[in-house]
């Protein structure tokens, strides 16, 4: 029931007026949307800083954020580790009128999705958000139409979720919000776009079908079909000014009783066609005429004009690595190819060596900078917001095993989680440099692998093994210590016990890496991190895989 | 007769699937698959137990240790040691969790001291004065003040003249992204080797 009532009033109209690609170069003017603005609507882009002015939004953003991070939480907004995909807060759409506003965010995915889909985060009558998933099924040819201010027919090509009753943690497998909603698109006769109606149906935590005064059954809602309905939601409700986004010709505009379905009729002012005064919902927020203001949103395509996959960029900002730069670097600092050839040249001493990759302040130029790590066996990378990475050596005395550690895979994430305070950037930027020999005592041999985030969502995950070092949560289970023995149990298989020398074969280290990579904790549970290696004479990289005869696949950045 | 043997067949099936596979410490070979078993089988474990110290000067490093079976740690079980320790350094009390060992609202995965890896004389730090065949424990070590810093201690069971003995190598383990400028870069308990006599 009280799905039922929380859905109560519930009404999308969405506002398909504009589209907002995200090149950058035009990421400002939306004052364009005329209808919008016609309609009495504010539409701009907002940014990060404007989004943190508004405590409400925080609080109301707070279930996708993951718990007990430091720095910035919202920089790392993460929603849904199945689907994954994070929110960025970089691409937000504010839409005001009077006292209503909401917040519409793009939602990245980071492996192929057809779908593209957005946060609608709509301001209630108590002041509160309600939250909502926008997914829209298009294909290129409509994406590209709906760029161009043509028209696309989204009948069927949408979903919305409703997240007002989800369980967060669980938030994919949760399907009862969205059983309780029905949608439909009605295209607008003007040029401009489409309405969105939803209506509440039956829920499915509702086990009979008597017609509960009190509950929003299908029968009860303005359902309206597939050709659109009012976003009327249930008795009493009225939300009549759907047809303020567009003119329909079909459809009851719904009723106080709620028993009929149907659409609003007209246009621009609707509400003079539903048959409901307008301050029947009490629940909504009012315009100055006293009609219900809908949660409305704009869709905002993710298309950031870079068309690259995610190895491709991986691989570019590895490459870079090894570029020559064309802006002078001053000693003590090094090019970051200069940085990892000097680790080279150090494995035979005493302790792990190091650099932290970083970003000039005043530029954003690419340099390494030395750690100074005199008393310490491991490298202790400081404390920096323009540190993208960093490269260390695991030394020939063998204190360190060859190969990346537990704690230099969630080095990564530190390093993802602390620039720019966490704010979000390409999650290509990341990198963290290994500099090791294989399995000798003297620097014959030695070799450069780095690892990459390969899926932002999942390494986000790891944050939760983070934050149970001594076992916080209390649940018996110590995940930090865990994912650390677990890796390390892999390597010291490999070590000569005659010797406490490491293998010789890197080979064994990249595949029990690749292995624990993409399980680290026997339950197929993957750390979205990837592993290249650099050639010998540092002028190319390739991401090494793991085949299904458990073979190395190299497959080169550059060929 | 056939439903007799039907049910026979059952249960052997039944309980062949319901065995866990148990695997000796220190064997790094075999895949520690979900809900297996590794196993303390020589009770390696069993001499490490109490309370340990070492005194020299106004420092005094305590540590108490007890053998924990069958941890369950989400995809195998195993025979561990744990353990939690105090250190006094110039007569100042700097760190003290020894009462946490036998603290019922403290759980076996919240010791500071844990682990149970099986390592030999010539795993780094090297033991020169271990047998060849001589094994030693290598396990976590964690400074709750400071948890971003990995700490190991390698523990090395010997009797000298009669008196059992431990020898402690403490030692950072793994690389740190420090979690604020200014960050300590070592643990309170100074890194370096131990003896220790059992108490």
């Amino acid at each position: 029931m009280a799905t039922s009532q929380a859905l109560k009033y519930l009404a999308i109209v969405l506002l398909m007026l504009c589209v907002i690609s995200c090149q950058r170069e035009d990421d400002t003017d939306l004052s364009n949307d005329t209808e919008l603005i016609d309609r009495g609507f504010k539409i701009e882009r907002i940014d990060f800083n404007a989004l943190k002015q508004n405590e409400n939004v925080l609080s109301a953003l707070e279930p996708f954020t993951n718990k007990n991070t430091s720095g910035n939480e919202l920089s790392r907004i993460i929603h849904d580790s199945v689907n994954g995909f994070y929110i960025d807060t970089e691409k937000v759409i504010y839409i005001e009128k009077e006292g209503y506003h909401s917040y519409t965010f793009s939602m990245v995915p980071y492996e192929d999705n057809e779908k593209i889909e957005n946060l609608l985060l709509s301001l209630q009558a108590d002041q509160s958000y309600k939250a909502f998933i926008l997914s829209y099924n298009l294909t290129d040819e409509e994406i590209e139409t709906h760029k161009e201010g043509g028209i696309v027919d989204f009948t069927e090509k949408m979903d919305v979720k409703s997240l007002a009753e989800f369980d967060f943690e669980n938030m994919s497998s949760n399907e009862a919000a969205r059983e309780c909603l029905d949608f439909a698109w009605i295209q607008s006769p003007r040029d401009w776009g489409f309405d969105l109606v939803i209506t509440v149906v039956d829920c499915p935590d509702e086990s009979n079908n008597e017609d509960d005064p009190e509950e929003i059954d299908a029968g009860d809602s303005s359902t309206g079909g597939a050709t659109g309905g009012d976003s009327q939601s249930g008795p009493n409700t009225g939300n009549p000014n759907s047809g303020s986004t567009g003119e329909q010709t079909e459809g009851d505009p719904g009723s106080d009783d709620g028993s009929s379905s149907g659409g609003s009729t007209n246009g621009s002012n609707s509400n003079e066609n539903n048959g409901n005064s307008p301050d029947d919902n009490e629940d909504c927020i009012l315009d100055v005429d006293g009609n219900c203001i809908d949660d409305t949103s704009s869709l905002i395509l993710i298309d950031d004009g870079d068309d690259r996959s995610v190895d491709e960029k991986n691989c570019d900002e590895l490459q870079k690595l090894f570029s020559i730069p064309n802006y002078p670097i001053t000693p003590p600092l090094k090019s970051p190819k200069q940085a990892i050839a000097h680790l080279k040249t150090l494995l035979d001493q005493n302790g792990e060596r190091g650099y932290s990759l970083n970003h000039l302040t005043s530029n954003l130029n690419a340099v390494a900078s030395w750690i100074s790590n005199p008393n310490n066996n491991s490298i202790r990378y400081p404390y920096r917001q323009n540190t993208y990475g960093g490269c260390h050596s695991h030394q020939n005395d063998g204190k360190g095993d060859p190969f990346f550690s537990g704690q230099d895979l969630l080095d990564l994430l530190q390093f993802k989680n602390t620039y720019n305070n966490g704010t979000l950037v390409d999650p290509s930027l990341f990198v963290h440099v290994l500099v090791s020999n294989a399995g000798s005592i003297t620097n014959e041999n030695p070799v450069v692998h780095a690892i990459k985030i390969e899926n932002p969502v999942l390494l986000q995950n790891l944050q939760i093994i983070v934050d149970d070092h001594g076992d916080a949560d209390n649940d018996g289970i110590d995940l930090v210590l865990d994912f650390s023995k677990k890796i390390k149990q892999k390597y010291v298989e490999f070590e000569d016990p005659d010797t406490g020398q490491p293998n010789s074969d890197i080979s064994l280290y990249q595949k029990a890496l690749l292995r624990f990579l993409n399980d680290f904790d026997g339950n197929g549970s993957k750390t979205g991190i990837s592993l290249y290696k650099a050639n010998d004479d540092l002028t190319n990289w390739s991401k090494l895989t793991l085949s299904e005869n458990n073979n190395i696949n190299s497959d080169p950045c550059s060929n | 007769m056939k439903n007799l043997l039907f049910t026979i067949m059952v249960l052997i099936v039944f309980s062949c699937k319901a065995q866990s596979p148990i695997i000796q410490l220190g064997d790094y070979s075999t895949e520690l698959v979900n809900n297996s078993y590794w196993k303390d089988v020589n009770n390696e474990i069993n001499k490490f137990e109490g309370t340990w110290k070492y005194e020299e000067g106004n420092a005094e490093f305590i540590i108490a240790l007890t053998k924990n079976e069958q941890y369950y740690n989400g995809s195998y079980f195993e025979d561990r040691i744990i353990g939690d320790y105090k250190y006094v350094e110039n007569g100042i009390l700097v760190a003290d969790y020894l009462s946490r060992l036998t603290d019922s609202s403290v759980n076996d995965a919240q010791h500071y001291i844990s682990g149970n890896f099986i390592v030999s004389k010539n795993h780094v730090p090297r033991c020169q004065e271990c047998s060849s065949n001589e094994r030693r424990f290598e396990l976590f070590f964690t400074d709750p003040d400071r948890r971003y810093l990995s700490s190991e201690i390698i523990l090395r069971y010997f009797i000298e003249n009669g008196v059992e003995k431990i020898k402690v190598w403490l030692y950072d383990s793994d690389s740190a992204v420090l979690p604020y400028e200014g960050a300590p870069t070592e643990i309170r308990v100074p890194y370096g080797t131990y003896i220790m006599t059992k108490q």
